[in-house]
Formats: structure tokens, C-alpha cells, sequence
């Protein structure tokens, strides 16, 4: 089935951090629909949420379940990079392991 | 580029999905007016569909052409085995003006909530975190993970909630052949056209013309839940499946067919797979019937409690134990009754205080329309409406949150939901105020007998 509708989610959805939409849509783009990923973000529901429905039907985890995760999403720019092969990425970078 | 289909094949989904219903409801549709007739057909629709997609599933064939082949095969059924039942029942007494302009006001009620649900995607919180996340993720992987009830990284998208608003999300979406989040909001207002369809139909059947089009322009302007942060929700849908459980549950009472009570084992169905507030009216509202001396009322006690019970058990024993993290009972235990008295006087502080000076005019409006009017038969559903809210605040106390929270970001929204049904108990007493108060001297001499 295809999710090639427009991914729409970012305006309405993102309101309180329109950013946070390329950032996801990017990690989207660039991760298997059965992945799971460990989102490094700011504290709070909403930013959790958006990503689970945004990433959806990935597993988006805590970085708590990070051993749990392939591939790690970090929101920000102002962070030591673990090691891995890093992706910049649209408000962040993405890490393989 | 691929081009998206959005909503032009989101409408033609609905179609087939309301078109479905439509025959298939023929079976049950007897004594039932053509709006009643049409509201149950969006219901039926999507139940048919999502059982449908339900069994695709487990075949792991969840595809869009599986998906209508079965519509398909599923409409010429309801063809070959319903063409023997009768026609739906004629309205009646005949249409007024002043009637006729409170449904052109209906008309613009729904037609402003459709603008608001589709004018941007689907942004609410429980529906992205809950209703939403499971209903995509079930689109697009084609089953039903378990990790949606038993992965701990998903504890805050209530496991324990019921299926049926995402299977019907992700059963609309296969039809339709692709994901969008905004197209699919066109359910919302056909949830509540729905909605003022039946609660229209059923009240000029029973009373008349003017009392149906007054509770229609009233649902049609219903702003407290039909508004765009509920888009998404369970809320709107449940609303639709509050008021043909208690339409349904009405007719029983006076004539138990074999029509009208399947019709009522199908709306608890549908309020119970649809959440838990749903399961709750249809006991709550199947022990009112029980108290009732009425012939039939054992019988549509356990055709309102069954169904509930049953899709309960049968979820828990499918899914298996899911923990709920949402409320705490520890303040039922002796030892903490001075916790709960607090608990409670903070929950009806805090819904007070969320109480605006319009809701007081709203509540003392009703209270009025009450006192002024007399009993009916639709006096059956207040008790549990009652009861209903009494939980709400109980539950509230029970939060295993800060319950003033819990309050805030809940109560408005799941008490709006019995606001339709409470709309059938006033269309019904609206019904037998004297006719001179409607009625222009002229047209009392052309005014039919109402059937009830």
C-alpha cells in the first residue's frame, strides 16, 4: 500500500516546532519502513507522538531502547556525534550503526 | 512526481463503503425512514468493511482490489437476501417552513465542520498518538502488529482501546489506495451528517416533523463536538453509535422484530469496538432496561449488554492482557477514601472550572426543556446519560495523572459524545408539546397523525 500521499502531518501537526516536520521528513525518506529508530529530541509528548504517527510503520524508541534500534535520529545541530555513519540531515543528522 | 489521489478517491471510498451499507443494512432496515436508513448505512458500511479487512488480514491479503472485490461480493449478497424486505417507512407528517430553515441551518452546521476537518491533515493529539498511529501503521504493513498492545515504547498510545476506529481508518485508506491524512478526514463529517440523519429520521417518526428538525439543527451546530480539534477522534464516530444504540434500543421496547433488535446487537457492537465509553453505555443502558416494567425488556438487556461483553472478551482473549496505565484504584481501597474525596473535589473543581458561562446556559436550557415538557418513552436513556457523566467524574478522580490534567484534556471532549443521544430524549418530549406552538392555525387542518 502505498504512503506516497503527500505527508501532509508536517503543517498542522508541527505547530509548535514547524522544523521538527523536514527533520522527520528526511528520516523518513532515508530509513526502511521496518526500522527502528532512536530519536534523540526534546523532552516532551508532542515531539514523541509526531514522530511515532510521522514514522509510522517504523518503531520510533527513547534513546532508553536505543540497543534496540539500528538507526539513530538526532534533533539539533549542537551535539557530539556518536560513532556510526552520519548522515546531515535536514534540523539533525542520522547515524548508522 | 506521483501524483496523489486524495480526496477524489477518498469520496469515491465512501461511496462504496456507504453504498455497502446501504444493502446490506436493507436487511435490517425495517420500519426505519430513508435518513435512518442512510445513518446506518455508514455505520454498517464500515463495520461490513472492517470485518472484512479484518479476515483479509489474517489471510494476508489486505490489498485495495481484495478490498472492493469483497465490497463487491458482499453488496450482491445483501442483494440476493434482502430483496424480499420492504421498502423504509413514509415520513408522514408533512415538512414546514420553520422546520425546513432549521435544517438549511443543519445543512450549513455540517457543511462548516466539513470545511474545518479537511481544511488541514488530521492534528489531534489522540489521533496522532493513538487512533492515527495504529491506523497507519495497520495500512501500511498490512496486519495488526502486536507491538500496538504489547511493545513498551508505545505504553502512552492506550493499547487497551478498541479496534474499530483504525481498522475502519486503514480499511478507508486501503479502498481508497493510499494514505492521506487529510482526505481521510472526510469520514468525520459523514460521522456526523450521519449522526443528524438518524436523530432526524427517528425523531419524525415517532413525534413529527418540527421536533426532528429542531434536534437536527441543534446536532448540525452541535460546535462542542464537532469542532476541528476532535477530527481524528473516537468522540464523533461514538456519537453516531450513542444515538442508533438509543433509537435502537427505543424501537425494541415497542416492537422487538427480528430487524430491530439485530440493529440494536449491531450498535452495541459498534459503541463497544469503538471504546470502552461505548461498552459502558450499553450496560449501563441495558440495567435501565432491565428496571423497566416493560414486556421484552430481558430480551433487550441482553441484546444491549451481549454484544458489549462479548467483543470485550473476545479482544482480550485475541490480544491478550494489555496493561492500562491511565487510572489507579488505589483510592478505592478503605485506607484511602480521604485520597478519593480529594481526588473527587479536584475533578469537580477543575470541570467547573472548564465550565463556560455559555455551557451553564446550554445545561440550564436543557434543564428547562425537561421541567416544561413531559415524560416520554426517551426518558429511558437519561438514567445512564446520568450515570454516564457520574463515571466520568469518578474516572477523572481515579487518574493515575494529575487529575485537574486528566480533567482538562478529556472531560469536554468524551462528555460532548452523549450530546446527540441526550438530543433524542429532548426531539421525543419537543414532540408532544401542543401543536399550537409550532403550528401556524392554517396548517393544523393538514397535519397528518404522528405514529406515536
Amino acid at each position: 500500500m502505498s504512503l506516497q500521499g503527500p505527508q501532509q502531518s508536517s503543517n498542522a501537526a508541527f505547530w509548535f516546532d514547524p522544523d521538527y516536520a523536514d527533520f522527520l521528513d528526511a528520516v523518513r525518506r532515508l530509513t526502511p519502513p521496518t526500522a527502528t529508530v532512536t530519536l534523540t529530541i526534546p523532552p516532551g509528548e508532542l515531539y514523541l507522538f509526531t514522530a511515532a504517527y510521522s514514522l509510522a510503520p517504523r518503531r520510533a524508541v527513547l534513546p532508553d531502547r536505543e540497543r534496540e534500534a539500528s538507526v539513530l535520529a538526532i534533533y539539533g545541530t549542537t551535539i557530539k556525534l556518536p560513532a556510526g555513519t552520519v548522515t546531515r540531515i535536514p534540523q539533525g543528522f542520522l547515524v548508522r550503526r | 512526481m506521483i501524483q496523489s489521489a486524495g480526496v477524489p478517491a477518498y469520496c469515491l471510498a465512501l461511496v462504496v463503503i456507504w453504498l455497502t451499507g446501504y444493502l446490506v443494512s436493507a436487511a435490517v432496515g425495517q420500519r426505519l425512514s430513508l435518513p435512518e436508513r442512510l445513518g446506518w448505512a455508514l455505520v454498517i458500511g464500515l463495520l461490513a468493511q472492517s470485518l472484512v479487512f479484518l479476515v483479509l488480514i489474517s489471510l494476508g491479503a489486505a490489498g485495495r482490489w481484495q478490498l472492493l472485490i469483497s465490497d463487491l461480493l458482499l453488496a450482491v449478497l445483501a442483494i440476493c437476501v434482502t430483496r424480499r424486505h420492504g421498502r423504509y417507512m413514509s415520513p408522514g407528517q408533512p415538512p414546514d417552513r420553520s422546520g425546513m430553515i432549521l435544517l438549511a441551518l443543519a445543512a450549513v452546521g455540517v457543511g462548516v465542520f466539513a470545511l474545518q476537518a479537511l481544511s488541514r491533515p488530521m492534528w489531534a493529539t489522540d489521533y496522532v498518538a493513538i487512533w492515527g498511529l495504529k491506523a497507519k501503521t495497520i495500512f501500511a504493513t498490512g496486519t495488526i502488529p502486536s507491538r500496538l498492545f504489547h511493545d513498551p515504547a508505545l505504553y502512552w498510545s492506550h493499547p487497551e482501546y478498541p479496534l474499530l476506529l483504525p481498522l475502519s481508518l486503514a480499511a478507508t485508506a486501503t479502498t481508497a489506495g493510499e494514505w492521506n491524512d487529510r482526505a481521510l478526514a472526510l469520514l468525520y463529517p459523514a460521522f456526523h451528517l450521519g449522526t443528524l440523519l438518524v436523530l432526524f429520521g427517528f425523531v419524525r417518526r415517532r413525534r413529527g416533523f418540527l421536533p426532528a428538525a429542531i434536534v437536527a439543527g441543534l446536532c448540525g451546530l452541535y460546535f462542542p463536538l464537532y469542532s476541528p480539534v476532535h477530527v481524528g477522534t473516537a468522540e464523533i464516530p461514538l456519537a453516531l453509535g450513542l444515538v442508533l444504540l438509543a433509537c435502537a434500543a427505543l424501537d425494541t421496547l415497542e416492537k422487538a422484530t427480528a430487524g430491530v433488535t439485530t440493529r440494536l446487537a449491531l450498535a452495541s457492537l459498534v459503541c463497544s469496538a469503538l471504546k470502552q465509553e461505548g461498552t459502558l453505555f450499553a450496560i449501563l443502558l441495558a440495567g435501565t432496561v432491565v428496571l423497566k416494567r416493560r414486556r421484552g425488556r430481558l430480551l433487550a438487556a441482553a441484546t444491549l449488554a451481549g454484544p458489549a461483553i462479548l467483543h470485550s472478551l473476545i479482544a482480550r482473549t485475541a490480544i491478550g492482557r494489555v496493561a492500562g496505565r491511565t487510572f489507579t484504584l488505589a483510592p478505592l481501597s478503605p485506607a484511602k477514601w480521604s485520597d478519593l474525596v480529594d481526588r473527587l473535589n479536584t475533578a469537580i473543581g477543575a470541570i467547573a472550572g472548564l465550565t463556560t458561562a455559555r455551557g451553564w446556559v446550554s445545561i440550564a436550557a436543557i434543564a428547562g426543556i425537561l421541567w416544561l415538557t413531559q415524560k416520554s418513552f426517551a426518558d429511558l436513556l437519561l438514567p445512564p446519560l446520568l450515570v454516564q457523566v457520574g463515571v466520568y467524574v469518578l474516572a477523572a478522580s481515579l487518574s493515575a495523572l494529575d487529575v485537574a490534567w486528566h480533567v482538562q484534556t478529556s472531560f469536554v471532549r468524551i462528555t460532548s459524545a452523549l450530546g446527540p443521544a441526550l438530543l433524542v430524549v429532548l426531539g421525543v418530549r419537543l414532540g408532544d408539546l401542543p401543536q399550537g406552538l409550532f403550528l401556524r392555525k392554517s396548517q393544523m387542518g393538514n397535519l397528518k397523525a404522528s405514529p406515536h
